[in-house]
């Protein structure tokens, strides 16, 4: 008799306090509002993102067009809820009660799921509404507030929401199921920062959030709360891609265009799948990598740019100390014009950075064996002599080594395509 | 925070002054221009042109890559190739230094044996960078095993500056070369120049022109010539199709300092 027909999530693009981003899929394909229209039956086709700063302590609604088919019915109560998990096998108790026996720490793991609502729907419950049909049976597209979301518990993430949705129509009836919906919907800390924008532009604008980007950034960076955090895990899943996927390679940009300086990203997406067994990784140098930890982290909400040492267009050169490049066996010195990586701030010896593109040497003494691996993570560049990120890089000789290694303080976001 | 639109450290200067710039020779003894190149796999014997190659059209200047292997597949190599087609041999020269000043690790010069105008190499990366006439080119190898970089390099160039007449499949048609409006080019004065080459297929066609007396660049999107010399000139157009066949023209005249 009732029928769901449509659900927005984005039901309002200037705004993500209430309601859901801005986005779309890729360069080429965007997303269309409502995102769930009847007959999808595919979470991954009805896709969401909430920044969590942005909605604490505001209401989040959704809008829902309905449908009915007895011209008797002009008004209805409807909500949506989680559908009741299917029964457990028989003994499920004591089986778990004798697990938790036997390895007491699944209590923490246990306590941990209650308090992030693990196994409860993110967007939690559709509250009750009472909505009105007009006289084709329809409703206009209807706001509904979301109750018990698990929104700001949750950090970053994927998750799959299931709607039940239900009727009654008295406010003391029963419930009748009229309508299943299932979403997927991506999590990110705070409004995604340049080079993504919220202008939606009818979702013509390719740099709105992309989900083949949140697919990633958002499974990397899973359950952080902290933009640090996030930019952290970021750069480390990107590094560990050596050597399987990437591979450094000193002689230039491989995913940036010379000509307009766009970050490809469409085409960098794919070398993060599995690659065949045998191939070849693929060349990267310090600015793609540098540019693909802004990218994926500042879709989450983190605010880097990229930005160099010394510059591209500058002749002076700099010895590194023993210094692991991304994909490469081992350590190596070498002799470099320039490196950029991802940064905070304006890219000053003062502010932190991510270095996805290589690991320094863990030694007290940079230039000495036994070499470790140490993540350049949200570390901070320093002066020479401080034991900073510029020490553990450049080599302390010859003599004003460490000076040619000094930030040129121009940071920026190059667009993606 | 404001950010940069251009890529930081925009000014070359300091790269030209280290590099020589203003002394970098051009090598044949004629001007050339290329224009509208696209690669029609023949370019580097023995190897295979990956498809599709990226074309960026959109204004000037245009830009190529493309993705090689060789015809033999079982070694692993694989050759990335980007081409940027500058307006003029300084145009392009800039873009070559731009191609140098990327590479994070040092490159030298080319000095024995030149490719293109002026060459640099990373030995060790198995990469080239070369320009030769308003084109900057970069050759890398993109696997693990090493690529023979130098002489795909060579045998590029020799390509770009070939004259000859090639054979092989369909052949552009030359609709129309020669000087716009009829205008007779005189030393100092710039003129169009008109050139109108269609395939019969409808494929994109390259456009090579050769100028012993006048130098050869793109103003605006059009082909321009500029006498710098009196004496008889030969103005000769290779027209390159998809599938490799050219089509040549020539234009015979004199050059007077008054027109």
């Amino acid at each position: 008799m009732i029928d769901l027909l449509a659900v927005r999530f984005n039901h309002n693009p200037d705004s993500a306090r209430d309601d859901a981003l801005s986005i779309r899929e890729n360069a080429k394909t965007g997303i269309s509002v409502p995102e769930w229209v009847k007959g999808m039956t595919k979470p991954e086709d009805s896709r969401a993102a909430y920044a969590i700063r942005e909605i604490t302590g505001h209401t989040i609604t959704i809008e829902a067009k309905l449908v009915c088919s007895n011209p008797s019915v002009n008004a209805a109560y409807v909500r949506a809820v989680q559908p009741p998990p299917p029964t457990p096998p028989s003994g499920w108790l004591a089986w778990v009660m004798k697990m938790l026996e036997k390895f007491p720490i699944l209590w923490h793991l246990l306590a941990f799921m209650f308090v992030t609502g693990h196994g409860k729907n993110l967007l939690g419950e559709v509250q009750e509404r009472n909505v009105v049909f007009d006289a084709d049976g329809e409703t206009e597209f209807e706001p509904f507030e979301l109750d018990k979301h698990w929104l700001l518990q949750r950090g970053v993430g994927i998750h799959q929401v299931h709607w039940r949705w239900q009727y009654r129509l008295t406010a003391s009836g029963s419930w009748v199921d009229f309508a299943d919906s299932k979403h997927r919907i991506y999590t990110v800390l705070e409004v995604p920062t340049s080079p993504w924008q919220q202008v939606y532009q009818g979702g013509s604008n390719e740099q709105l959030p992309w989900t083949d980007v949140l697919e990633h950034a958002c499974e990397w960076a899973a359950r952080t709360n902290q933009v640090d955090q996030a930019a952290a895990q970021v750069t480390r899943a990107l590094n560990r891609l050596g050597p399987s996927n990437l591979e450094y390679s000193g002689t230039g940009h491989w995913f940036i265009s010379p000509k307009h300086n766009f970050f490809e990203c469409s085409q960098f997406l794919p070398k993060l799948k599995p690659q065949p067994a045998g191939s070849s990784p693929q060349p990267v140098d310090c600015s793609d990598m540098a540019t693909a930890v802004t990218t994926f982290a500042n879709v989450l909400g983190c605010d880097l740019a990229e930005s160099q040492m010394n510059s591209w267009s500058s002749p002076e050169q700099f010895h590194t100390n023993p210094i692991h490049p991304i994909g490469r066996p081992g350590f190596t010195t070498t002799l470099w014009t320039y490196h950029e990586v991802a940064w905070k701030g304006s890219g000053s010896a003062g502010d932190h950075l991510f270095d996805g593109s290589l690991l320094l040497n863990g030694h007290s003494n940079p230039a000495n064996a036994p070499y470790s691996d140490l993540e350049a993570v949200n570390m901070l560049f320093g002066n020479p002599g401080s034991g900073d990120y510029r020490d553990k890089l450049a080599a302390a000789n010859p003599a004003g080594n460490r000076a040619k290694c000094s930030p040129n303080m121009q940071p920026r976001r190059r667009a993606v395509r | 925070m404001m950010f940069s639109d251009a890529d930081a450290g925009e000014d070359l200067a300091a790269l030209k002054a280290h590099y020589r710039f203003d002394q970098w020779p051009q090598r044949l003894e004629e001007h050339l221009l290329i224009s509208n190149l696209t690669l029609s796999g023949h370019e580097l014997p023995g190897w295979s042109l990956l498809d599709p190659q990226g074309v960026d059209d959109e204004g000037r200047p245009r830009s190529i890559e493309s993705w090689w292997q060789p015809e033999r597949q079982d070694t692993g190599q694989l050759v990335r190739l980007d081409i940027i087609e500058g307006d003029s041999p300084t145009d392009g020269r800039e873009h070559l230094l731009r191609f140098v000043g990327e590479a994070q690790l040092a490159v030298a010069e080319v000095d024995s044996d030149p490719i293109g105008d002026v060459a640099f190499i990373i030995e060790e990366e198995d990469a080239l960078f070369f320009a030769r006439a308003n084109l900057a080119v970069r050759l890398r190898k993109a696997a693990r095993p090493g690529a023979p970089v130098r002489e795909l390099g060579v045998a590029l160039d020799g390509w770009l500056i070939d004259k000859g007449v090639v054979e092989r499949g369909i052949p552009p048609r030359i609709e129309s070369f020669r000087f716009a409006d009829d205008a007779h080019p005189a030393v100092g004065r710039v003129v169009r120049l008109e050139v109108v080459a269609t395939d019969p297929l409808d494929r994109p066609v390259s456009l090579k022109v050769f100028a012993r007396l006048g130098e050869l660049q793109i103003v605006e999107g059009v082909e321009t010539y500029l006498a710098v010399g009196e004496g008889t000139e030969e103005v000769t157009l290779i027209a390159s199709s998809a599938d490799g066949s050219t089509a040549a023209a020539t234009l015979q005249l004199d050059i007077s300092s008054t027109g």
